[in-house]
This record gives structure tokens, sequence and C-alpha cells, in this order.
């Protein structure tokens, strides 16, 4: 108790020091000063959708403590040490390990007026959805590593007791250390290049090690979003042995003068090792397995995954096997836990399989095994080939040796080869398989005497040869390649889909298209009739209409050609620009095949329409007119004739980034998606129009006429979607086509933008379908920044101003008392 | 008193800071395995290679890797050498759960030294091998010629290289349809006696020694002799006898196959090969090709005088040159190579063509015709179709004409062309 109350008194008396506290001032305002200026250029923070999820500026954070920490030590334990109290102290009724805890509290009150600039940070991240656990576990191991630290740097600095070797021992080492995991690599390549190859393997080698070590593995643990166990194990053991390390020093110091001290302090020294020896060892031995804080890990699935998979048959297993060398293992896992979650309450097994590992046999045999059961022997091994096989070995010993000795050898050489090849990987090859068994047939065939026996032989070959064709041999694609998604029922692989379907680049990384595409494909396996769309265009755009149906076909619509009438399927309709109707025939009937479609109140439609030219003179036009009759008119005619203006710049202002946090099941299937979306029209906000984030550039022109008006600044955010729910019918309203253009795709600005546009595009046309749940995003579980300009004021002036001026006034008020 | 205190306690320091130290090495050493150092296997120097369980192979190495149970078959050294050296790569596991169900083992042809290596593996991933009590994960495709067998390994070249023979024979059934024979240069033996080109001879042997099958069609083992007879009905042989030291190698041809292509195999082997038909075709090469093909193999400048019937061209004594007709002749003896060869019994109206050296000692001694725009000279039983120009013609009709009209008589339509 008495060193609890020591610890917490010195805390504060040392927290009350003018320096400290300005220290933290100024710390506090680079803190806040870097997050405010820096956040939006490594995506964190306020900038606008980025993840609210605030670890790396937690990793950061510790970081720079890790550096100010020897200095705080510096004064909690060598300033007490020359003035003698650490002595007095001792004289007392303090043991030493009550001493060694005291001074530990002593630092850690010290430090914690540095993590105040942390508080509005995190505070902020949470209020905006931030994973939780993912934020907690990264707190928790980054105090962690921090309380070891300070075990450390106490004990050095009560051995050494100097400030000089203190601040070598606890600065240049870790440093040097740290330097060294990073450059020994580079320097192991210039080796290498200078043609010593086993330096270099050395030096490569002495990385590796050096960055084995249990609080490096932490930290880049945490960086990955998985801790191992065994690291946090030894890093607490560490702690534990420098705080002894830290009180036998003490204990030394205060019985200097006594005879039986050193064979005590040897014998215990001697213990404490082989203790500490003993449970390394063991930890690093016994303790597996890591915990994952990665926010991806932790999402769970939309309720169409869910559906999807409740409509799968009883009893089937959906396996899903992804290379690990292609997906980051953050998708991998996010798939893994889709799966597995989604399959949690009904009777359908949901494996994932990551094919690098398998390949780098990181995979134990009984799970192997496991796999391996799940599909019948007719699946490994179908009866066409067992029986090609026996029919070749017996067809080939009723050949004459002295005639076709040759097609015997060959016979016995494929059969040789296809039977190694059937025990090859978790599955064989069976195309290849197949393939080979056609040519020793065909082979057979021209030897065989009987005309009936020979056609025996080529039909078996051409069976065969269509089997390998026809992609019957599914099973064998599970394991290739990049893999897939399989539906595994009774033994047999039902349905296959290349993993290619569900990955998109994004920039330089593969990940998973989205959730969306996982549910495709479990509908598709399970028979879910797709909606149908067809598309209306004006003539003149069929490259639109092609690229437009190539996609939504990619991600499981069946698009049909456009018919007058068809209530079943969905209308999409493409007219940006709509065509001009005065002397032009073709533009009016476009425009009454529009008209008819949308006053058909049976007819779901998604309308995406651009500003006519008429509007644009304030002339009276059949699509306004049109718009106006389905209730939308006021809002566009007004907007749509601001937006005109902006269009011959409008490709400068595409990215508009949809909001993160709307509940509509529309925005929540792009949510974290990049889109490329032209602005046209403003929608209004009322209704079921949900919101999009005003683009700074954007604005209103009053005087659209000159080519240098003025722009105003528009505050209020404008919609761009408007979602109608009638009785009967759907109705998604788009202020532009241009969005789905194919030529966005060589826009350099906009080219991983137009994946989340189709996504969007396929997205309206479910929902406009009937579809309630759609997939999530593939970011959907992380949190996003989306401050309204006054909550933004509110939590930046907290950690420019507030912080740090309270910090620096306490620190004045504490120095002017002490000057009085 | 902090004076004293470190006077006193330097030694404990000292030794507690040995006592961490060898705590932080201890707790090193048993870092997890794959932390630990990875040990190199050196499989250096062992001649024989034996796989051990439910299937087994042997294979030696005398110059080059071969097979030698269950088939015999010469393997392609760099994939085995590559092999042992993926097998040499391991790096510490743990001890597979399941009993190893093969083992390799190593041993020396001059030594007792042997290695035995114990392999455990699934159906992916690394194989495990137990090395001096502990168990080494080592690649996947160690594991490739263990489930497999050696097939992958074998090689598809038909002939080994190094080797320089004394005799190469082709036999076709049971005559002998070539020989070329080594004493101190390479002649010819069969079909007929002639020196041979040396040269030819060596081009074509590199040729042969580079030359690949098309394919392996499988492997039929010595005692399947029914099979072996309808491989091989009619046997064209090729047979390269060394030295004593060196054992001789042969290629036996057997089948043709319907696209052109035979079948080969190679003597003391279990493999045959499917040779493409233009690669057997130049392993089976016509005499022709070993035939030196200009009819004096000496310097021309030793050539002084040259004699057709009675007309005799000479060196000018002072330019030390031939005539223009001279230069002619000089160069169809000692630089125009045979287009054709045939046997002289089949030429009859020859006249004599000598040639002689400065001190009169008779260089080259034949006999030569004019065929049409050809002209064959002959000597020892060979005689060299020689292309001809239309000066030498004449010059050569103007020698011979004088004595026999009717062979001039069938001249004309030549020098008129």
């Amino acid at each position: 108790m008495n060193s609890l109350r020591i610890g917490i008194r010195d805390g504060f008396l040392t927290a009350q020091s003018p320096g400290l506290l300005l220290g933290a001032a100024s710390y506090a305002l680079l803190w806040g000063l870097g997050w405010w200026l820096a956040a939006p250029a490594v995506s964190s923070g306020f900038s606008n959708g980025a993840p609210a999820d605030a670890s790396g500026v937690i990793q950061f954070w510790s970081v720079t403590i890790a550096v100010l920490l020897p200095l705080l030590v510096l004064r909690t334990v060598l300033e007490p040490d020359r003035s003698g109290l650490i002595e007095w102290r001792l004289s007392g009724p303090l043991r030493p390990a009550g001493l060694a805890f005291s001074l530990l509290l002593t630092t850690s009150i010290g430090i914690a007026l540095f993590s105040l600039p942390m508080l509005p940070i995190v505070g902020a991240s949470l209020a905006h959805g931030a994973p939780v656990a993912s934020m907690f576990g990264h707190a928790v191991a980054s105090v962690l590593l921090l309380v070891m630290w300070a075990a450390i740097v106490v004990a050095v600095s009560i051995w050494v007791r100097s400030t000089f070797l203190t601040l070598l021992f606890t600065l240049m080492v870790p440093a040097l250390g740290l330097g060294a995991v990073a450059a020994l690599p580079l320097l192991a390549d210039r080796v290498d290049d200078a043609g010593l190859a086993w330096a270099s393997s050395q030096l490569t080698q002495a990385a590796r090690q050096l960055a084995s070590i249990h609080p490096l593995q932490l930290s880049r643990g945490l960086l990955d979003g998985q801790i191992e166990l065994s690291s946090l194990v030894n890093v607490g053991l560490l702690s534990l042995f420098s705080f002894f390390a830290a009180s036998e020093g003490l204990r030394l110091r205060a019985y200097s003068g006594e005879v039986w001290l050193r064979r005590h302090a040897a014998i215990r020294a001697f213990g404490v090792a082989a203790l500490a020896m003993i449970l390394f060892a063991a930890s690093n031995h016994n303790i597996s397995g890591a915990i994952d804080l990665t926010p991806r890990s932790r999402v769970q699935p939309s309720p169409r995954l869910m559906e999807a998979m409740a409509a799968l048959p009883e009893g089937s297993t959906v396996l899903l096997t992804l290379d690990g060398n292609q997906v980051p293992p953050d998708d991998v896992l996010f798939a893994k836990r889709m799966l597995q979650r989604a399959s949690e309450e009904i009777s359908v097994q949901a494996l994932c399989v990551d094919l690098a590992a398998l390949n780098r046999g990181e995979i134990p045999s009984n799970q192997i095994a496991d796999w391996q059961s799940l599909f019948s022997d007719t699946t490994s091994c179908p009866n066409q080939i067992v029986d090609t096989v026996s029919f070749l070995e017996l067809q080939s010993s009723l050949l004459a040796p002295s005639e076709h000795a040759d097609v015997i050898v060959g016979i016995e050489e494929s059969v040789r080869r296809v039977k190694a090849g059937l025990q090859r990987g978790v599955l064989p090859d069976l195309s290849s398989i197949a393939r080979q068994l056609t040519a020793a047939l065909q082979q057979l065939a021209t030897a065989q005497a009987g005309l009936s026996v020979q056609s025996e032989s080529l039909s078996m070959a051409k069976q065969l040869l269509l089997l390998a064709d026809e992609d019957q041999f599914l099973a064998s694609k599970v394991f290739s390649k990049a893999g897939g998604l399989a539906l595994i029922h009774k033994g047999e692989v039902h349905a296959f889909c290349e993993a290619g379907s569900f990955l998109v680049q994004f920039g330089r990384q593969t990940p998973l298209r989205s959730e969306a595409a996982l549910a495709q494909t479990l509908e598709a396996f399970a028979g879910t009739e797709p909606p149908i769309v067809s598309i209306l265009a004006p003539d003149g755009s069929q490259e639109l209409v092609e690229s437009v149906e190539y996609e939504l076909r990619r991600r499981g619509l069946r698009v049909l050609p456009f018919k007058d009438n068809n209530p079943k399927s969905v209308l999409l309709v493409l007219a940006d620009p709509p065509p001009g109707v005065e002397a032009d025939p073709t533009g009016f009937a476009f425009v009454r095949k529009v008209a008819r479609a949308i006053q058909d109140p049976n007819q779901d439609t998604v309308l995406c329409l651009g500003p006519s030219v008429r509007s644009r003179y304030d002339l009276e036009s059949p699509w306004e007119q049109l718009l106006a009759q389905i209730g939308i008119d006021v809002v566009l005619k007004s907007a749509l004739g601001e937006s005109v203006t902006r269009r011959s710049v409008r490709q400068t202002d595409l990215l508009v980034r949809p909001d993160w946090t709307s509940d509509h099941p529309v925005s929540a299937s792009v949510g974290a998606l990049p889109l490329a979306f032209p602005l046209a029209v403003d929608l209004g906000t009322d209704g079921a129009c949900f919101q999009w984030l005003p683009s700074s550039r954007r604005g209103r022109v009053s005087n659209w006429t000159s080519p240098h008006a003025p722009v105003e600044e528009v505050p209020e955010a404008m919609g761009l979607v408007r979602l109608i729910e009638e009785d009967g019918r759907r109705l998604a309203v788009v202020g532009s086509a241009r969005w789905l253009s194919p030529s966005l795709k060589s826009n350099p600005n906009s080219l991983s933008a137009t994946a989340g546009n189709h996504e969007l595009a396929s997205s309206l046309v479910r929902w406009v379908s009937g579809q309630d749940v759609l997939g999530q995003g593939p970011n959907a579980a992380l949190g996003r920044f989306q401050p309204s300009a006054f909550e933004r004021l509110l939590w930046m002036g907290l950690v420019v101003g507030v912080i740090p001026l309270g910090l620096a006034l306490a620190g004045c008020r504490c120095a002017w008392g002490r000057f009085r | 008193m902090c004076l004293g205190t470190l006077q006193m306690s330097w030694r404990i320091t000292a030794s507690v800071f040995l006592v961490v130290l060898a705590g932080m090495v201890t707790a090193y050493w048993n870092r997890p395995l794959s932390l630990l150092n990875s040990t190199k296997i050196s499989l250096d120097g062992y001649t024989n290679i034996e796989l051990l369980g439910e299937s087994s192979w042997t294979m030696s190495k005398e110059a080059d890797w071969s097979s030698i149970h269950p088939i015999r078959a010469r393997l392609s050294s760099s994939q085995v050498e590559q092999w042992i050296r993926l097998l040499e790569q391991v790096q510490p596991c743990l001890a597979p759960k399941g009993v190893p169900s093969h083992t390799i083992r190593f041993t020396q042809s001059d030594s007792d030294l042997t290695l035995d290596l114990p392999v455990w593996f699934d159906v992916v991933g690394p194989a495990k091998i137990q090395f001096e009590g502990v168990w080494y994960s080592v690649s996947s495709e160690v594991l490739e010629p263990i489930r497999f067998g050696l097939a992958p390994f074998r090689t598809s070249q038909l002939l080994p290289l190094a080797l320089s023979p004394t005799t190469i024979k082709i036999k076709v059934g049971n005559s002998t349809s070539l020989e070329l024979v080594k004493s101190s240069s390479w002649s010819v033996r069969e079909p007929l006696l002639a020196p041979a080109d040396a040269g030819a001879i060596q081009t074509w042997l590199e040729a042969v020694e580079s030359k690949s099958a098309g394919g392996i069609l499988g492997h039929v083992s010595q005692d399947q002799a029914e099979l072996l007879s309808g491989l091989f009905p009619v046997t064209a042989e090729l047979i390269l006898v060394g030295d004593q030291s060196v054992p001789g190698r042969s290629i036996r041809f057997g089948k043709r196959l319907p696209d052109g292509s035979r079948l080969a195999q190679v003597q003391g082997e279990d493999v045959i090969f499917v040779v493409r038909p233009e690669d057997a075709a130049f392993m089976l090469p016509s005499p022709t090709r070993f035939l030196v093909p200009t009819c004096i193999t000496l310097v021309p400048e030793r050539v002084h005088t040259i004699v057709v019937a009675q007309q005799a061209e000479r060196r000018n004594s002072v330019t030390g040159r031939f005539g223009s007709s001279g230069e002619r002749l000089l160069e169809l003896l000692t630089s125009t190579p045979a287009t054709n060869f045939a046997l002289a019994s089949s030429f009859a109206n020859g006249v004599i063509i000598e040639a002689f050296d400065r001190s009169g000692e008779t260089l080259y001694s034949g006999e030569i015709q004019i065929e049409g725009n050809q002209v064959a000279v002959w000597s020892d039983g060979l005689a060299r179709i020689l292309p001809l120009d239309d000066d030498l013609v004449s010059w050569i009709q103007e020698a011979v004409g004088t004595t026999d009209q009717d062979q001039s008589s069938s001249l004309p339509p030549v020098g008129a062309s």
C-alpha cells in the first residue's frame, strides 16, 4: 500500500513539474496538428470516407512514446537517485520491489500526460463506428509493449545509474536493432549482387532472426492485425523479469553493507535466470495461435448471403479456395469468416482453403484427409476413367505383339502415367488424364482388327474428350491454380465458379470484389432466379449498352433484349444526353418509348437520364415533363439548368463518395468502393433519396451562358440517386448515365472506380427488382469518417486547441507557483 | 556509499549479466524450430541411390546417372543433381505423426559409407526426412520420383557424349552396310576400301551426339522377347566401338511408325525412343557421306605436272604458275568436291591422268572419262563424278580426241552447250 501511495504521490509531483507539462503541451499540439494536416495523406482521420479505425494512429503514438520514455525515466528514477531519495526510501519500511513498483507507477502517471491527445482521436473514431474490438485490442497490446519498455528502461537506469549510459542503451540499442532489421535485407541484396551468395544468405538469416524477437514480432503483428499469443506471453514475461531486475538492483543498493548479500543475490539471480529460461522456452514451444484484430475478420455477413446460403441443399459443403499469394490475407480472413458465419445456423458446411498455404505444406494431413473425404471415390476417380483403364489393359493384351508391339508399349506407358496422375494432389487433374487416355484409345483403335471393337474404342475416346472439355471434371479445378467456390453435395461437385469472378483489381492490390460476389455465386448455386434486365438506350450508344450488359452479366444478372411491355424484367434506361426531339422522329420515338415504360404502373425501372438540350434554354422539354409525371419535376428542373454548365468540366468533378453510414441497402452494398460519379441533377433530399457528400469543387452557376461565370459554393449536400417506391413497382432515378461509360476506364483518375460504379448499377437493378437484402460492400465492416463541418471543428478544437492550451496553462501555473 | 556499493556489486553485476546472457542463449536455442539455422545435408560423393519402400528403384552414377532397377535407363544428370540439391536444402520441422513409408539409401561404391534417410509425406505439402535423429522438411518436388518413379528423369538424348570411337559400323539385318575404321587415319572398310574424310566423320559424330528422341514410347525389359521382336522386326543397328577401355555403344532402329518416325533402343537399356524420320536417316548414313570428295588431298602447291593421256601441263619455271587449263585441271583434282561416287568398274574407256611433283614423283595416278557435262575420275576402284567447265572439256577432248574418234563424236553436244 505504501508503494502505491508513494508512487501516486510522486507521480502527481512529477506531473506538476512545469517542464513536463509544457513538454506535454507541445507534444499534444504537434500531435494534433499532425493528425489534422497529415490525416488526409495517410487516409485516416478527417479525410472524407477514410476508415475511422485509429489503430494505425495508436501504433505511431506508441513509437513516439517509446522514444520519450527514457527521457521521462531519467526524471523519475535518476533524479531521486542523485538526491539520495531512493536510499532514504529504502531505509524505511518500503521493500525494494515496492519501490520499483512505485517508480514504475510514477513513470506511468508521467506518460499519462502524453496520452491525452489520443483521447479525442480515439473518441472521434469510436463515435463514427470504428471497430471497437480491433481498436481496444491494439490499445491493450500497445500498452503492454510500453509497460515492458518502461520496466526495461527503469531496470537499466537503476543498474547503470548514469544519464549518458541509460540514454545510450535505451535509445541507441533499439534504434540500432530496428535499423539492422530494416537495413540487413538491403545489405544482403548488395552482397548478393557482389557474388557472395553465402554471406547474403547469412545476412538475411540474421535479419530474420532479429525480426523474430518477440517485442518486434508483436509490433509487426499489430501492423498486420494479428497478434501471436506466444509474443504476448513473452512480452509479459519480459516486463516481469525487468521488474525483478529493477527490484534486485534496489535491494543491492539497500543492503550494500551486509555480508550475506553477495551469496544471496547470486543465488536469487541464478534462480530467476533459470526460471526465466524455463518459462521462455516453454512458452515458445507450447503456446501457439494468434488473436485476430483486423476489423474485417470480425465482420458480420449480410442477410443476402445468409439467405443464399440457406437456399443451398441440406448437408452440402461450400468450399472456397483462394490463392493467398494473389489475395491479401485480410480478404482471405474476411471471406472465411463471412462464409462460416453465414453457415452457422444451417446445415451447410463452409470451408475456406488458402491454396498458397496448402502448397507451402502448412496444412496438417488430417485436415487434408478431411477435405478429401468430402469427395466420393467416383468424384476423385470417376468410373469412366477406371473403365477406360481396364478396357485399355484388356484390349492391349489381345493385340499381337509381333505386329503391334509399339501400341502395346505405348498403352502401358500411358496407363502408368494415368495411374501416377490419379495420386497427384488433393484431387487429381482429371481433364489432362482424360486427354491422355483419349490419345491412348485412338492409338488402340488404329491397331485393332475388328470394326466393332475399333468403333467402341473410338466412341469411348470421344466421350472422354467431351467430358474433359465440358467441365465435367469440376473437382479437379477446386484445388488448381487460383481456385474458386465449389458446391459439394453427397461427395460430388455440383457447381464451381472460378476465383477470377470474385477478385477485382483495385490499384495495386487484388482483393475480393465484395461480399456481394460471394452471395451472387451462392445464389447461382442454389438456382435462385436472377433479376432480368433489359437495356433501353438511344441509337448510337451501342458501345455503352454492350459494356453495361457485360458488366451486369458478370454480376449475375440476366440481360435480355428490350421488349415493349415486359413487367417481369427491370428496365434500365441509359439516356445521357437524351436525344433531341425537335425535327428528330427517332428521338421523339425514344421519348415515347421511355414514357410508355415509366407510365406503366407495373414496370420497375432504373432511369439514368442526363439533362436535355432544351432545358438549358429554359424551354419545355418532354424529358422534364416525363419526370414531372412521376413526381420529381420541380427540383429537377431547376437543378438541371445549373448542372449543364458544369458539364464541360465534369470529368474533373468525378469522385464523389457515397454515404458509408446510410442504412439503405443500396448504399451499404457499395460502401467503401471507389465510385466515379458525375454530378448532374439535384433531386432534393426528400423521399428515399440517399445523400452523397458534397464535393468542394461543386457549386452553383447563375449565369451559365458566360464561360467565365463564377461558381458559387453550394453548402448543402446534393443527391444524385433517387429511389421511389410505389405500390406496384420501384423506380430509381439517376441524374446521368455517363458514370457507366466505358470511357471512364481510360481515365486514370477514375480507373479504379469503374468496378464500384458497376457494383452500384447492379445494386440499383437488384433493389428495383424487389431484392431488399443486398450484399455488403467490401469494407462495410469498417467505420468511416464523415463528420459534419461543426463536428469536425469541435474535434479539431479539442485536439489542437483545448488539450495543448490546458496543459500549457497548467504548466505556467506550476511555474508561477514555484516562482512565488 | 555509492562508490562502495559499486565496488561491492560489480562481480555480482557481472555474474547476473552472465547468467542472463546464458538464459537468453538458452531461450534462443529453444526458439520455434522455424527460427533455427537450416542445416545442410551433404550428399556429394554418393554414387548409388536406392529407394526402399512400397515402390523401389535404384540409380547409380558412373559418368552420368542411370537407373538400374526396375528399368535400365540413362537419366538426365542435371535433373538428378537438381533433385539431390533439393534434398540437401532442409528446414528443421516437427516430427510427422505417421510412420515414414519410404527410405532413401545413399551408398558409395568404393567405400562402405551408407546414409539412410527415412521419408514421410502426404498427398500435398512438403516431405519430411529424418537425418541424425532430427526431422527436416524438404521441398515437395523431392517427392516426385518417390511417388511416381524415375520415369520423369529419363533423358531423351539418344547417344551420350564423350566417346571417341575407333570403329563405326552400321548393320542392316545381318549384313554390314558401312564400316569405318580409324587406324592412323579414318578409312572406309565396307562397302569398299577407301580413305575416309575425317572431318566429315567428326561432324557427323558430333551431330549424332546432339540428337535427341522425339519422345519416349515406354520401356520393355529384356525378358519380354516377344514384344522386343515385335518392336524390332528388322534391325538397323549403329555400333560405335571405342578403345579397349571404353565400352562400345550401339543403338538399334526398329519399327517405322505411321508418321515415319522410327523406334530405337540403346543397347543395355530398356527405354524405347521414338526417333524423328530425319534424325533416323541421319544416324544411318550412306557411305558416300564419309568418302573424300576430292581426287587429291595434298596441297595444290606440290603438284608440278599434270598429264592427261599424252598431253601435259606444267608449271611455268619463271612464275611457278600453271597456264589457264593447268589451273583448271589442278582445281579439278585438288579442290572440286565430287557430286557423286561410283564404282570404277562401271567405267570402261578411261584415259590416264597423272600428277607429278617437282622431282617427278607420282602424286596421283588414275583414269578420267568425260560423261556428258561431268567427268569421272577414278583410282583404287572408286570413281568420283566431278562437274566440268567448257574450256576444260575441250582441253581434255583435245588430249583424248586424237586417239579415240568414237568418243570424240559423242562430245560435240557437250562442247556446243
